[in-house]
């Protein structure tokens, strides 16, 4: 029952962690536009010339 | 209606159009002979195919939804959007020097909508990227390598059939909009993410913990609704601060008590050791609460506002003379123009000044400023108004006022004077927690005081703490932001747009509805309701194939009804092959085949319609009679209404007859209608009754909508119809005023359900928590519990089927 001690912090870290990654998300807009991304995605890639994989 | 015998098509030709797939009545056909609707599918299916896009057909065929024809495209070469003085005002530069525009689209209604314009790039070097937002129908274009040229970009997307509206990227209330939402989602991420860990650690204290794993498990539960507390819960904070500073209670008070006592009761505890936590709930609380206001703010958001005058047009750009360079002409933003200007209206075009004609005379629809449907008649150096469209030639116009200055724009800041002055609607369930707030401080207060008394401090405090999280308001501050979120997503797929909670409130006490005549009621322009023969043409064709062909291709409001009634009339048309056709502006269309000469003018009457003539080398054949003409939904509506016990007005500016013959028609009682009325008039008359609701088109009646106690508008540009009024109907479809009314009664009828729902949980609840039953368990568990039954029953409440529009049968009381 001792391995509490190490699983708790763990746990906590973990969750820190990914805390963290939500807030990063957040600040940097990810979350702004739900529901165009998912359309998005079904589509295929299919050409090349002057399309750029873009990010603004 | 006379119909020609039917042409039997061969089995081999298709009679839908190779771009959108809809029917077709008369064939445009490309060079390989394949079939279109319109010209505007024929013009992208082309584009299409040069720049080797046909997936846009394989994603098109993917989609459910219904395919629509490519509106009219008028070729615009947008040069403006190059100007200085816009190019600082549009754009945005980013990290690498590239230049972005945003410009709201027209017409973005499918997947493949979305996947042609994120290929803009493809059609020109220049473009970086196009990224669309599918539900705002807004487009951020990037260009490549410090270019500034987004006319190119402009114009294609045009031609492909979506009309591009730049918009100012630097928006302060945009910017504002986007921060506090951020905000909000990072608090209620915060929030759960620390009531999920809470629960973890406080299931091991009730699982039956001890010694000093439960000390343990205590501070780290302690040091999780830190962040809650001090951070997630702010809002709340905030707005009970705000509320008890105008001397009333809202319903974040009893939720900042619940949360700020509740914690410090519990931390308490920790300190002592005692095992009476309530930190889960607290958490728990915090998120939930969070989480529907914040669906509540997307819901109310998802439409685009803007308030700046000048950009009120749906066209943006004009042709300005510049005298200073020999009087050429400039295409111009309507932002660059100043008073002194000359510009040039073409017919069809709106006039986006007060000004005085300086040369030329047409005909211009008053309609949108006053209401009045026959165009009348303006002639050099008369006075012409901002709003109103030129339907007849070409006019040079020196600009007087613009913006805020014209006629219009003091309209418009009388009515924002009284918004201000309209006291603000306090929801049902606010109302509700004053009492509510009162009763359970008292009661706690009574609770603690009474243990003291007896010597048992400790008793009394934690119990009172279970009284106030237990009796803390989930069903109040969750179900009614959760149901009315959920109402404004529906009616904003029924294609109402709904700007906030607070207005379907309004609109479910209704009980006069006033109409405004033209453009809601009638369909605002010119419909051919009467032909008369006269003699049959000289060519194998039929009258309105002749009628057809040859106002093919004008884009004047009149060629527009004459090409919608060929239409209808008959199911195959062909094309005369004239030999020459040319379009006499403002006067009429005159063609030539095999030396007959044909004319399509329009005859100057007294009567209240308009006289259009079909004539062959001189003679007569066919006259048409236009008008204004009630809309078909009109009638259903207003009887809908009436059944339902509202009492239905009429206020249009029009004259007497036109107005008595639609009153007639929609069975509307002669005391309760008006003709001849100004827009002053209009707002003046609906001060006289109480619960009001203006349905009209945003311009003219923007006074009124103002004095109502609520309003929707049906027509007009889209920052017009949004700024004026609460609730915009995107396709002018005043059928959707019905289910909205009962959308609104549902939700109310929902949210009185709810509350007694909680009323009888809470008394439940205090009960079991002074008698002393009720711990941290107990409550932890029946604060979940109970906000899911609320939540269950919104969406029970709301569910889209009870709006369908074949339950016309079911009422709503």
């Amino acid at each position: 029952m001792e391995v509490i001690v190490v699983l708790i912090p763990f746990a906590l870290c973990l969750g820190i962690a990914f805390l963290g990654l939500f807030i990063w998300a957040t600040k940097n807009g990810q979350f702004d536009d739900l529901d165009t991304p998912s359309k998005r995605i079904l589509f295929e890639e299919n050409d090349t010339n002057n399309n750029e994989r873009k990010d603004v | 209606m006379s119909q020609l015998s039917q042409q039997t098509t061969p089995a081999s030709t298709s009679t839908s159009c190779a771009h959108c797939d809809l029917a077709i009545t008369a064939p445009f056909l490309n060079q390989e002979g394949q079939e279109f609707c319109c010209r505007g599918c024929l013009s992208v299916f082309e584009i299409l195919k040069e720049n080797n896009l046909q997936g846009f057909y394989s994603i098109q065929n993917q989609e459910s939804r219904p395919k629509k024809a490519v509106n009219k495209i008028e070729a615009k070469t947008y040069a403006y959007l190059n100007h200085l003085d816009f190019i600082s005002e549009y754009t945005s530069k980013n990290s690498n020097q590239e230049y972005s525009m945003l410009f709201y689209l027209e017409g973005i209604h499918c997947l493949a909508c979305l996947w042609l314009i994120e290929k803009l790039p493809s059609f020109s070097s220049e473009i970086k990227s196009a990224r669309l937002n599918f539900e705002s129908s807004l487009v951020k274009v990037t260009l490549r390598g410090g270019s500034q040229n987004f006319s190119t970009a402009a114009s294609t997307l045009n031609s492909l059939g979506y009309t591009p509206t730049p918009i100012k990227s630097d928006d302060q209330v945009k910017e504002l909009q986007k921060k506090e939402e951020r905000g909000y989602l990072l608090k209620m991420g915060i929030a759960a993410a620390c009531m999920m860990n809470i629960m973890l650690y406080a299931i091991g204290i009730y699982a039956g913990a001890t010694g000093d794993i439960e000390t343990s498990f205590s501070w780290i539960t302690l040091a999780f609704s830190l962040p809650v507390v001090f951070y997630s819960a702010t809002p709340f904070y905030q707005s009970s601060i705000a509320s008890l500073r105008n001397g009333s209670i809202n319903i974040d008070t009893p939720l900042s008590l619940a949360i700020i006592v509740g914690f410090s009761i519990s931390a308490y505890n920790v300190f002592q050791s005692s095992s009476v936590h309530y930190f889960d709930s607290i958490a728990t609380l915090t998120f939930l609460i969070l989480f529907s206001r914040y669906l509540l703010m997307k819901a109310s958001r998802h439409t685009y506002t803007k308030k700046d005058l000048k950009n009120f047009l749906t066209e943006s750009s004009f042709l300005r003379i510049n005298h200073l360079a020999n009087a050429e002409l400039e295409e111009v933003h309507i932002s660059q123009l100043t008073c002194g200007d000359t510009i040039l209206i073409e017919p069809g075009s709106g006039i986006p000044c007060d000004g005085i004609i300086t040369k030329g005379e047409s005909d211009i629809s008053m309609a949108i400023l006053n209401g009045e449907s026959k165009p009348k008649k303006h002639l050099l150096n008369d006075f012409v108004f901002m709003g109103t469209v030129n339907l007849g030639s070409m006019l040079e116009v020196k600009v007087q006022a613009l913006g805020e200055d014209s006629r219009l724009g003091q309209i418009y800041i009388k009515a924002e004077d009284a918004e201000k002055d309209k006291s603000k609607v306090t929801l049902l369930s606010d109302k509700i927690s004053k009492a509510f707030v009162a009763i359970v401080l008292i009661s706690s207060l009574l609770l603690a005081i009474f243990f003291f008394v007896q010597g048992a401090p400790e008793i009394g405090l934690n119990r009172a703490l279970a009284l106030i999280i237990v009796t803390c308001p989930c069903a109040l501050g969750l179900a009614t932001p959760l149901t009315y979120s959920r109402l404004i997503n529906l009616s904003a797929k029924m294609g109402a747009l709904v700007k906030s909670e607070y207005v379907l409130e309004k609109l479910s006490s209704v009980e006069n509805i006033f109409f405004d005549k033209t453009g809601t009621l009638t369909t605002g322009d010119y419909r051919v309701i009467e032909r008369e023969v006269l003699c049959s043409p000289k060519i194998p064709f039929s009258h309105e194939e002749i009628v057809f062909s040859m106002e093919a291709s004008s884009s004047h409001p009149v060629a527009l009804s004459l090409i919608d009634w060929c239409r209808e009339s008959e199911s195959i048309i062909k094309r005369v092959p004239f030999a020459s056709s040319t379009e006499v502006l403002g006067k009429g269309v005159e063609a030539q085949i095999s030396d007959i000469s044909y004319e399509i003018k329009s005859v100057p009457t007294h009567e209240d319609f308009l006289l259009i003539v079909l004539i062959e080398d001189g003679l007569p054949l066919i006259r048409f009679h236009l008008k204004d003409q009630v809309k078909k939904s009109a009638s259903n509506v207003v009887n809908e209404l009436k059944k339902r016990n509202y009492t239905i007005f009429m206020a249009s500016g029009d004259q007497q007859e036109q107005v008595e013959e639609v009153a007639k028609i929609l069975k509307i009682d002669s005391k309760n209608w008006k003709s001849r009325m100004s827009p002053e008039e209009k707002g003046a008359w609906v001060q006289d009754f109480n619960q009001t609701l203006f349905i009209g088109d945003g311009v003219n009646d923007t006074l009124a909508f103002s004095h109502a106690s609520t309003s929707i508008a049906v027509k007009g540009s889209l920052e017009v119809g949004m700024n004026s009024s609460e609730v915009y109907l995107k396709n002018s479809d005043i059928e959707l005023v019905t289910p909205l009314l009962s959308m609104a009664k549902a939700g109310t009828k929902t949210i009185k359900r709810n509350l007694s729902f909680s009323l009888i949980y809470n008394i439940a609840g205090a009960a079991l928590a002074i008698n002393g039953s009720i711990g941290p368990l107990q409550a932890a568990i029946l604060m979940p519990l109970s906000s899911l039954t609320v939540l269950g029953s919104s969406l029970w409440g709301t569910r889209a089927s009870l709006f369908n529009p074949k339950r016309k049968n079911k009422e709503y009381s």
